[in-house]
C-alpha cells in the first residue's frame, strides 16, 4: 500500500516538480545562471517582485485584521441571524477569486453602478493595487474567519472571566489576554491569506492595470512567449519563499495557535462588552455580509443586463448565448470535479490511515509529497504539469486524466489532514482489541475505521469538489479544446469584455455548486474546525 | 440528513462514472461522423456563426476555441507532441510567419486557392489569407464629448499626459493587434525611436488586455476612453449601437493578412482540407461581415461591405512580415523589459 501510494505521489506530483525546476537547467547550467541572472538584473522583475510581496502583504493584513474583528464579534457578541450571516460568509469559499474582481469593476469601475451612477465619478482607480487588494480580501475573508473563529471559540473561557472579574474593561481583557494568546493564530490566518495572495492568477488577470504581479508574470511567459526556461525560473522565485512561509504556517503556527488556545469549542454566554460595543460587532459584521451579499448582486444584475454602463435593459440573451456551450463546459467541469474530489478523497483516507493511525516508518514522505502540490502557488502546479507531461516519455497533453492530476494533487493534502485528525482523537486501544481478536489490517480499516472516518470523508468530498470546481490557476495550462473547464472559459469572455457573459457563467457556476452542495450545508460548517 | 448526504455520494459518484467512459477513449476517437477542432482568432459570435455555416455545409461536427494570436502560437508550440486542434483560422500573418518557421504547419494546396490573388497566398502553400484588416483607434464619443477632449488625431497624440490613465491596450505578449502595432510603429520609426515613444505611452493605460479585441469592447462600454482595435472590431462595435468614433492615425497605419492554415500533426485533417477549402469560397469570406466583423475579403468575388468600403484606400505602413517573425519574441520580451517597467 505504501509502495503504491509513494508511486502515485511520485509520478504525480515529484516528477512534473522536479521537471520544472529543472527547466531552467535543461540547457545546461551556462544557460540557467544567465536566465537567473537576467531575471535578477531586470528591473523590471524588481518591480514585479516588489509588487507581489507588496500585494500578498496589505491583502494578509487587510484581511487578517477584518477577519479579527468579524470572528471577534461573533463569537463574544450574540449576533442576530447568526445562521444566514455563516452562510453568507461562506459564499466566497464556493465562488472562484477572481469573480469578485468581476463585480468590483461592475461596481466601482469606470462605468461602475457605485462610482459612476452614485458618485459621478469616472475612475479608473481600481485597476491596479487597490483594486486588487479588496477583491483578493473579500475572496480570502472567509478563510482566515473560519481559522480566527474557530480558535476564538476555543479560548479557554474561564481565561476571560478571572480578568474581567478582576476588574479588566474588555478592551484590557483584548489586549492583554485575547490577542497574546491569539497570536500565532493571527500568524498563521495572515500567511494563509499571504500565500492565496501569492497564487492568485483569475484578479490580477482581471484588474492589475500596469501593477504586474509575479503569477500573472509566469503566465504571460508561458502563454505569451513559450519561454519554458524563464517561465520556470520565476515560478521558482516564487515557489521557494511560498514554501518557507508554508512551513512555519503549518509546521510551527498552526500547531502553536492549537497549543496556547488549548480547550474546545463551547458556545459561551455573552461575557464581554458594553452595549455599544456589542453594536458596534453587529453593526461591523452585517456590513461585511450585506457587501459580500451586493457584490454577488451585481453579478446576477450583469447577467441580466443587455450592456453594462451603456444600455441598462434587462436581457436573457447572456445565458441563450452561453447556454449551449456553457452546459458542455459545465458538464465537463462537474464530472472531473467529481472524479478528482472521489479520487483524492480515497487517497488521503488511505494515506491519513497510514501516516496518522499505523505510523508507519516514512509516513513523513507521504505527508511531504502530498503537501506539496499545496504549497505551491497554483498557477506553478499547472505549469509544472504541463510541462512535464507535454513531452516524453508521458504525453498527456489534452486529456482529461491531466486535468484530474492536477486536480487532486492540489486538494490531497486538505484530505490527509480531515483524515489524520479524525484518526487522532480515535483510541488506538480499539484498534489493538481488532488486530488481537485477529482481524487483519484492511478488515480493521473496513469494519472499525471507516465507518468512524465517514464523516471526514464526506467533509473532504465536499471540500474538494468545490475546490475543484472554482479553481483557476492551477488548471489554466492543462485545459484543451475537448476538455475546458468553466474558470478559464469565464476569464476568456471577461478579458475580452464580455462582462454579460461572463457572469451569466459564473451564475450558472455557482447555481450548480450550491445544488451539488447545498444540501449538505451543515457538513460544510462542520469543516470549519479544520480549515 | 444521513440520507441527504448519501444521496449527495451517489450523485458524485455516478458523475464520476458517466465520466469515466470518455476518459479512456482517445480525443480523436469519435465513433459517429467526422468532426474538426479549431483554434480562431475572431470574436466568439463570429467565430461561431462560422463554425455552424461549415458544419451545416460539410456535416463535419465542428468546434472551436477561440484565442488571441499569441496564445495560438504558445499553445500549439505547447502542443507540438500531441497536436490539438487540426486548423488555425482567422489569425494574422504576423503570427503564422512565426508558426510556419518553426514548423507547426503542413502546406496544404486547397483546389480553391486558385482564385486567391497570389500576394494573399504562400508560395511555399502554407497559408491562404481569406480577410484583410488594418488597425484603428476606437474612441468613446460620450466621454471625449462630456470631457471635452479633442480626438486624437495621430500616434504621437497618444502619449499627451491628458489621457493618462484613460487608455485600454491589448498587450503585445497574446494579442496579434498589440503585435501589428508593435511592427508598424518599429516599420515607420525604427526600433529605438519606436521604443522611446512606447515608454512616453504606457504610462497613459490604464489596463492591458490579453485579447485584441477586450480594449475596444471595453471603449464601447466607457470603461476606457480610447483602446486599440482592428477595423474590423471597431467597426462591428460602431454598427452595433456603440458610441464609438474609429481613428486612422494620420501616420499611416499597420494592417495584417488574417490565414487559414492546416497544423501539422492535425489529429483530423480530412475534415480540416474540407474546411480550408470551404473557408476560401466568397460566400464563407461574405459570412464574417454579415456577423458585423468587416474585413475586406481576399476572393475577388467575395462581396465587399459597405461599412468597410470607404476605409480601402487608408494609408498603411509597409510590414515585413517574414523579417518581423524572426525578431516577434525579442520584441515582446524587450517590450516587457524596457516599457512595461517605466512606471
Amino acid at each position: 500500500m505504501y509502495a503504491l501510494l509513494l508511486v502515485l505521489l511520485g509520478f504525480g506530483v515529484l516528477y512534473p516538480v522536479l521537471t520544472l525546476l529543472g527547466a531552467p537547467f535543461s540547457r545546461g547550467l551556462e544557460v540557467a545562471t544567465g536566465v537567473f541572472g537576467a531575471l535578477l538584473r531586470s528591473r523590471y522583475y524588481h518591480g514585479v517582485l516588489r509588487n507581489t510581496v507588496v500585494l500578498a502583504s496589505v491583502v494578509g493584513a487587510i484581511t487578517t485584521i477584518v477577519a479579527f474583528a468579524a470572528a471577534y464579534a461573533t463569537s463574544r457578541f450574540q449576533i442576530k441571524g447568526m445562521r444566514i450571516l455563516e452562510n453568507i460568509f461562506l459564499l466566497p469559499t464556493i465562488t472562484p477569486p477572481f469573480f469578485f474582481a468581476m463585480s468590483f469593476i461592475l461596481l466601482f469601475g469606470r462605468r461602475g453602478l457605485v462610482t459612476y451612477g452614485l458618485l459621478d465619478q469616472q475612475t479608473g482607480a481600481i485597476y491596479g493595487l487597490p483594486g486588487l487588494a479588496l477583491a483578493q480580501t473579500v475572496a480570502f475573508f472567509p478563510f482566515a474567519y473560519l481559522l480566527l473563529r474557530g480558535l476564538l471559540l476555543r479560548l479557554d473561557a474561564s481565561v476571560e472571566e478571572a480578568a474581567v472579574t478582576m476588574g479588566a474593561r474588555p478592551t484590557h481583557v483584548l489586549r492583554d489576554v485575547i490577542l497574546p494568546l491569539l497570536l500565532p493564530g493571527i500568524g498563521s490566518a495572515f500567511l494563509l491569506v499571504f500565500l492565496d495572495s501569492l497564487g492568485d492568477l483569475g484578479a490580477p488577470l482581471l484588474l492589475s492595470g500596469r501593477y504586474s504581479v509575479l503569477s500573472s508574470e509566469i503566465y504571460l511567459a508561458i502563454i505569451g512567449r513559450f519561454d519554458i526556461p524563464e517561465g520556470a525560473a520565476l515560478a521558482i522565485l516564487l515557489v521557494v519563499p511560498a514554501i518557507g512561509l508554508f512551513v512555519i504556517q503549518r509546521g510551527y503556527l498552526d500547531r502553536r495557535a492549537l497549543a496556547s488556545v488549548g480547550g474546545r469549542a463551547v458556545q459561551r454566554p455573552v461575557t464581554l462588552g458594553s452595549p455599544g460595543w456589542h453594536l458596534a460587532g453587529t453593526v461591523l459584521v452585517w456590513s461585511i455580509a450585506g457587501f459580500i451579499v451586493v457584490l454577488y448582486l451585481s453579478i446576477g444584475l450583469a447577467s441580466v443586463t443587455r450592456l453594462w454602463g451603456v444600455d441598462f435593459s434587462v436581457t436573457w440573451n447572456h445565458y441563450q448565448s452561453v447556454f449551449k456551450d456553457g452546459l458542455m463546459i459545465l458538464r465537463a467541469t462537474l464530472i472531473l470535479a467529481g472524479i478528482a474530489a472521489l479520487l483524492s478523497a480515497v487517497l488521503s483516507t488511505v494515506t491519513g490511515y497510514l501516516v496518522g493511525h499505523l505510523r508507519i516508518t516514512g509516513g513523513w514522505l507521504l505527508e511531504a509529497l502530498s503537501t506539496l502540490p499545496l504549497a505551491i502557488p497554483g498557477t506553478v502546479v499547472g505549469l509544472a504539469l504541463a510541462v512535464a507531461f507535454g513531452r516524453d516519455p508521458v504525453i498527456l497533453t489534452g486529456t482529461a486524466a491531466l486535468i484530474v492530476i492536477g486536480l487532486v494533487a492540489r486538494t490531497l493534502s486538505y484530505g490527509t489532514r480531515f483524515a489524520v485528525v479524525a484518526l487522532r482523537q480515535l483510541d488506538r486501544s480499539l484498534t489493538e482489541a481488532s488486530a488481537v481478536m485477529g482481524a487483519t489490517d484492511w478488515q480493521t480499516f473496513r469494519g472499525l475505521l471507516l465507518p468512524l472516518l465517514r464523516p471526514a470523508i464526506i467533509s473532504s468530498l465536499i471540500f474538494n469538489f468545490t475546490r475543484n470546481v472554482v479553481t483557476f490557476s492551477a488548471i489554466i495550462f492543462l485545459v484543451s479544446p475537448r476538455w475546458n473547464l468553466m474558470t478559464p472559459a469565464i476569464i476568456a469572455a471577461a478579458d475580452s469584455g464580455r462582462l454579460g457573459d461572463a457572469a451569466a457563467l459564473s451564475v450558472l457556476l455557482i447555481a450548480a455548486v450550491l445544488c451539488v452542495v447545498g444540501p449538505t450545508a451543515s457538513l460544510v460548517r462542520y469543516r470549519g474546525g479544520f480549515v | 440528513m444521513k440520507r441527504l448526504v448519501t444521496i449527495c455520494l451517489v450523485l458524485i459518484m455516478t458523475s464520476g462514472v458517466v465520466g469515466l467512459t470518455p476518459l479512456i477513449q482517445m480525443p480523436q476517437a469519435h465513433a459517429q461522423g467526422e468532426t474538426l477542432t479549431l483554434y480562431m482568432g475572431n470574436p466568439e459570435p463570429v467565430s461561431k456563426a462560422i463554425a455552424a455555416a461549415f458544419e451545416q455545409a460539410s456535416g463535419v461536427k465542428t468546434s472551436f476555441v477561440r484565442l488571441s494570436a499569441g496564445e495560438v502560437l504558445n499553445r500549439l508550440r505547447a502542443e507540438r507532441a500531441r497536436p490539438q486542434a487540426s486548423v488555425v483560422y482567422g489569425i494574422g500573418l504576423s503570427t503564422i510567419q512565426l508558426l510556419k518557421t518553426e514548423g507547426l504547419l503542413e502546406a496544404y494546396r486547397a483546389p480553391n486557392r486558385a482564385q486567391i490573388p497570389q500576394r494573399y497566398r504562400d508560395h511555399d502553400g502554407f497559408w491562404t489569407a481569406t480577410d484583410i484588416d488594418f488597425i484603428g483607434l476606437a474612441a468613446n464619443k460620450k466621454l471625449f464629448a462630456e470631457n471635452r477632449w479633442a480626438t486624437p488625431k495621430t500616434w504621437q497624440d497618444l502619449v499627451r499626459p491628458l489621457f493618462r490613465g484613460q487608455i485600454a491596450w491589448p498587450n503585445p505578449s497574446t494579442s496579434g493587434t498589440a503585435l501589428t502595432w508593435l511592427y508598424a510603429m518599429i516599420a515607420s520609426l525604427g526600433e529605438e525611436k519606436a521604443f522611446e515613444y512606447f515608454k512616453q505611452f504606457n504610462p497613459n493605460v490604464s489596463q492591458y488586455t490579453r485579447s485584441g479585441i477586450g480594449p475596444t469592447q471595453m471603449a464601447g462600454s466607457g470603461e476606457a476612453a480610447l483602446g486599440l482595435g482592428f477595423a474590423h472590431d471597431i467597426l462591428g462595435f460602431r454598427e452595433r449601437g456603440f458610441p464609438l468614433e474609429m481613428v486612422i492615425p494620420a501616420e499611416g497605419t499597420g494592417y495584417d493578412l488574417f490565414c487559414v492554415v492546416l497544423v501539422n500533426g492535425a489529429p483530423q485533417p480530412s475534415a480540416a482540407r474540407k474546411f480550408i477549402d470551404w473557408a476560401l469560397t466568397p460566400e464563407a469570406q461574405e459570412l464574417l461581415a454579415a456577423n458585423a466583423y468587416f474585413d475586406l475579403p481576399t476572393h475577388p468575388k467575395a462581396k465587399i461591405s459597405p461599412v468597410i468600403a470607404p476605409y480601402q484606400s487608408v494609408k498603411l505602413i509597409p510590414l515585413d512580415f517574414w523579417g518581423l517573425a524572426k525578431k516577434r519574441d525579442r520584441l515582446v520580451k524587450r517590450y516587457q523589459d524596457d516599457v512595461l517597467s517605466t512606471r
